[in-house]
């Protein structure tokens, strides 16, 4: 029987572990400067979380430059963006809401017929041309969606938006696609594993991989193990439909 | 108990100037001043008497005035701390100078530079007996000190700041003080090293311990108002987050950043733990007007004390937001420890 309040405490140290690291190697190649002060308020909040209060982060928006930038039919800036919120308590209630884009600003005017899958688009203006949403909604009933999904495109933060063209269409909520839980850690080590940026090479340190690896046991413990027991107790039930299940983390 | 100081000048006599400030320390309760001439005080270096002393004070400018026997001391002001610190390293050794602007800073060749003026005010006498009070506590104690919970315990850190007091020690003091024995450091003792971390490091940049203005910010208000009225308002509260370990007495108040922000946090009062700057002046019904706002981009609720670029010395830091300012190129990362920010005037409305 899981002790009362231990995926509290033990998720609250990895994500202090988190902020510290990126406090660290932020500070030392400035990439995600503007958004230091916010993570080393994080990093003080996961310290003061006391027994009887849960936590509630702003995940600022951190902002890296892509060193292969995108190509379709002009060179572009490119840029990847993560940022979003997480709410977590000692019921092992998560509400998380992580967005991550994909930004483009194109050197000059293209057109739809450029052959390169895009429309039209303007030189030097901001565009969103990928966005991700990873969430976790346990604090919600039943809904019939997973409770741990991803989406594509959907409603943007206006922080991260900023003046970039949109045309995902903001009100396409479906489909929420099915994953185990992805929280903020292991956003940040995939998309940085995948684009080539400046963070790449601190974000694969051993320390680094030590915060991951922490991470993983967490939801292997919180989610993987418990739907591998719970699933293969009948025959009933599918994985999908078990996904669409409350569940609190603790238990 | 009095405190033996070692004062020593080539201006010996006929100097009222001089005579002031040394019968004015003396009459401090627990400090006995003696006046040495260089040439005596070198010859005296081996000699007990010397090493019974507490704190040795140099003047920085030596007149080359000649000894009563006639000889001239050749050294200057900095070469003599240097002598003393080598031949005498369990001594704290201070500089003192008329054309030093500041009141207190530090060097590499002294433990601390003094301004002639900050002796002849309450705060430098005072300032100087308790410095000797506190060298005297770390170097009766530094035997005992093995490890960074010890020295912990020795600055009377809350338990909510040990974790960011430990992360922030310098390795060489990771394993406390009895145990260091760093053989390109040698010949200055632990102890003194560690003093003059607390000294320059600790308790003057922002990290494990932040300053009153640092303060200010994290309640999400204005220095006028924290100042008048915050601050009476929680003083025994605040009081329980201020440091109070060796040379605070002679050291600008400063508070445990994590324990301030613990009380920070308690004060909201919220269900869920967020950013209590925000939250504390709508909590307590704080007017606007006297809620923290960035000198530069002038939205409320900035995160950082920054100082103008211009300014070569860092006595007037202004709030900002961390987005709006810089951090100079060639700062060395301290772990634990903030960088010192610029205010990013380029992004002034």
């Amino acid at each position: 029987m899981a002790k009362s309040g231990r995926f509290f405490e033990t998720y609250k140290s990895n994500l202090s572990s988190y902020f510290k690291y990126l406090y660290s190697h932020g500070n030392v190649n400035g990439a995600l400067k503007t958004t230091l002060g916010t993570i080393q308020t994080n990093q003080k909040i996961l310290e003061a979380a006391n027994k009887n209060r849960g936590v509630s982060l702003n995940l600022p928006c951190f902002e890296v430059p892509l060193l292969r930038p995108v190509q379709c039919g002009a060179d572009t800036k490119s840029y990847l963006s993560i940022g979003g919120r997480i709410k977590f308590d000692r019921q092992g209630i998560v509400d998380q809401s992580i967005s991550v884009c994909l930004f483009i600003v194109p050197d000059k005017d293209i057109t739809a017929s450029s052959n390169n899958g895009t429309t039209d688009m303007k030189a030097n203006t901001r565009y969103v041309v990928r966005r991700f949403h990873f969430d976790m909604d346990c604090n919600l009933d039943n809904k019939g969606w997973p409770i741990s999904h991803i989406q594509y495109g959907g409603k943007i933060l206006d922080d991260q938006k900023g003046d970039a063209e949109y045309h995902l269409i903001k009100n396409i909520d479906l489909p929420r696609i099915p994953s185990f839980p992805l929280d903020i850690i292991q956003v940040t080590n995939f998309f940085l594993h995948q684009f080539e940026t400046c963070l790449k090479k601190p974000f694969s340190l051993p320390d680094w991989r030590s915060v991951v690896i922490e991470n993983d046991n967490i939801w292997k413990e919180h989610y993987i193990k418990k739907m591998l027991e719970e699933t293969s107790k009948t025959k009933k039930k599918t994985m999908y439909e078990w996904a669409c299940q409350p569940i609190r983390f603790n238990s | 108990m009095k405190y033996k100081v070692l004062f020593v000048d080539d201006v010996l006599s006929g100097n009222n100037d001089q005579n002031t400030i040394i019968s004015g320390l003396n009459r401090e309760q627990n400090l006995k001043v003696t006046v040495m001439h260089p040439v005596d005080a070198i010859v005296n270096l081996e000699n007990s008497d010397v090493k019974d002393y507490s704190l040795i004070i140099v003047d920085y400018k030596l007149n080359s005035n000649p000894h009563p026997d006639g000889r001239i001391s050749k050294m200057n002001g900095y070469s003599l701390t240097s002598m003393f610190k080598e031949k005498l390293p369990n001594i704290p050794v201070y500089l003192i100078s008329e054309i030093i602007v500041d009141e207190v800073s530090m060097g590499e060749h002294y433990d601390k530079k003094l301004s002639r003026h900050v002796l002849t005010i309450p705060r430098g006498k005072a300032l100087l007996a308790s410095d000797c009070e506190d060298h005297r506590l770390l170097f009766d104690k530094f035997e005992s000190l093995g490890d960074s919970d010890s020295l912990g315990r020795l600055l009377k850190v809350p338990k909510e700041s040990i974790e960011s007091f430990k992360n922030s020690l310098p390795i060489e003091f990771k394993g406390g003080l009895s145990s260091n024995a760093d053989p390109v450091q040698d010949s200055e003792p632990s102890f003194i090293r560690f003093a003059k971390w607390i000294n320059q490091v600790l308790l003057n940049r922002s990290g494990p311990l932040m300053d009153e203005k640092e303060l200010a910010i994290l309640f999400g208000l204005e220095f006028d108002y924290f100042n008048n009225k915050f601050k009476k308002d929680y003083e025994s509260e605040l009081a329980d987050c201020e440091y109070q370990g060796v040379f605070s007495r002679s050291n600008e108040p400063r508070w445990w950043s994590q324990a301030a922000f613990n009380f920070a946090v308690k004060l909201a009062d919220e269900e869920y733990v967020s950013n209590p700057s925000e939250q504390i002046p709508k909590v307590l019904n704080i007017d606007e007007k006297h809620w923290s706002k960035c000198v530069i981009c002038t939205e409320y609720f900035p995160e950082c004390i920054a100082f103008e670029a211009s300014e070569e010395k860092l006595d007037k830091g202004y709030p900002a937001h961390w987005r709006c300012t810089l951090s100079a190129e060639d700062q060395v990362d301290m772990l634990g420890f903030n960088p010192i920010l610029y205010l990013d005037e380029s992004q002034s409305e």
